[in-house]
């Protein structure tokens, strides 16, 4: 487990820090960034993350125009959305534009845990 | 044109309130994250003062909780303010009446009095006027409330009857102005113009003149 490399990219840095680092305590590679683009541009430099949680809201690029790029630059990465919103529209959405999977802001850490653990299978399965 | 902007109004409203409660998540998020990152932390200090200890644990743990309960309000919340989006929409009247119960249940707690719920589970979807039916049923609530005793219960049932859904309402006990409530009353009279606005039916019994109990029926499909 200690291999899965997971990147957070959310523009509320207080909830990425402290996930991260939480994630970190339990035996994941974390890296945090606040924007879209600057998720972006750490695809571009050092090792990819096997997992990026990525917010669906941000304000310089929709967490959608993200994962667009992502998967078309980056396909064996797997995604999974965080969205702060009550219907899970966002989150279906997500999943037919190539999201393994979407989670519900506040986040029950051992079921982001799980699915993390799920997304890095399929990853390795594919590579 | 009054319509529109009574619509307008209403969706306005609607957008500001998923706004903020969308806003009240990331929040809550916040909080979650790092209460429970403060206890990771303590789970891994050694020494130190265990009944301390033991009280911070506590309090994490009355954080998350008081978090997950204001999450679910909020969710709540968020979802009533999305049905007023459009003036008409595919709903569950289940779902509609648990998240609207939910919010009102804090109306209810202040006068002691509680709720009960009989829901039908495969009812169907309806496609009609979501925010406008949970003006209706808010409002034969908070006039129950009024018109109820402390310790008393107010119960709500879904069910099909042929091809409609049927919601009652019933007030489970004696209500001293029953009459009134079944009467001419002002409140009774916009009800009913809602109703018809709806195209739904709604019928007020009074069983002897005491319990109350109000049914509100919509066509399925």
């Amino acid at each position: 487990m200690s291999e899965i490399k997971v990147l957070i990219v959310d523009d509320e840095v207080e909830f990425a820090e402290a996930l991260a680092e939480r994630l970190e305590l339990r035996g994941f590679q974390l890296e945090t960034v606040d924007c879209g683009r600057d998720g972006l541009a750490a695809l571009s430099t050092g090792a990819l993350p096997d997992v990026i949680l990525l917010d669906l809201k941000m304000p310089d690029m929709s967490g959608f125009e993200v994962l667009v790029e992502v998967k078309e630059k980056h396909p064996s990465i797997e995604v999974i959305m965080l969205t702060g919103h009550g219907a899970v529209s966002g989150g279906i959405d997500s999943m037919e534009r190539g999201a393994f999977d979407f989670i519900m802001k506040p986040v029950d850490l051992d079921e982001l845990m799980e699915k993390i653990k799920l997304a890095y299978d399929k990853r390795s399965s594919t590579d | 044109m009054e319509n529109r902007l009574r619509d307008s109004q209403l969706a306005s409203l609607g957008k500001l309130l998923a706004g903020y409660t969308h806003e009240l998540k990331n929040h809550f998020a916040i909080i979650n994250e790092s209460s429970g990152l403060m206890d990771d932390l303590l789970e891994m200090s050694e020494g130190g003062d265990d009944k301390l200890h033991e009280r911070f644990k506590k309090i994490i743990i009355t954080i998350g909780e008081r978090i997950s309960q204001a999450n679910t309000m909020a969710m709540y919340l968020n979802r009533v303010a999305h049905r007023m989006d459009v003036p008409a929409s595919t709903f569950n009247v289940n779902d509609l009446l648990i998240e609207e119960l939910a919010l009102m249940n804090r109306f209810a707690a202040m006068k002691q009095i509680s709720f009960e719920t009989t829901l039908q589970d495969d009812i169907p979807s309806i496609f009609n006027n979501p925010s406008l039916l949970q003006f209706v049923i808010f409002s034969l609530v908070h006039e129950l409330l009024d018109s109820l005793e402390s310790g008393s219960t107010i119960r709500f049932f879904s069910y099909m009857v042929g091809q409609d859904v049927e919601i009652a309402v019933e007030s489970g006990a004696v209500v001293s102005n029953g009459d009134e409530l079944v009467g001419s009353d002002p409140m009774f009279q916009i009800l009913n113009f809602a109703v018809e606005k709806m195209n739904i039916g709604f019928n007020r019994q009074s069983s002897g003149g005491e319990k109350l109990k109000f049914t509100l029926t919509l066509p399925a499909g």
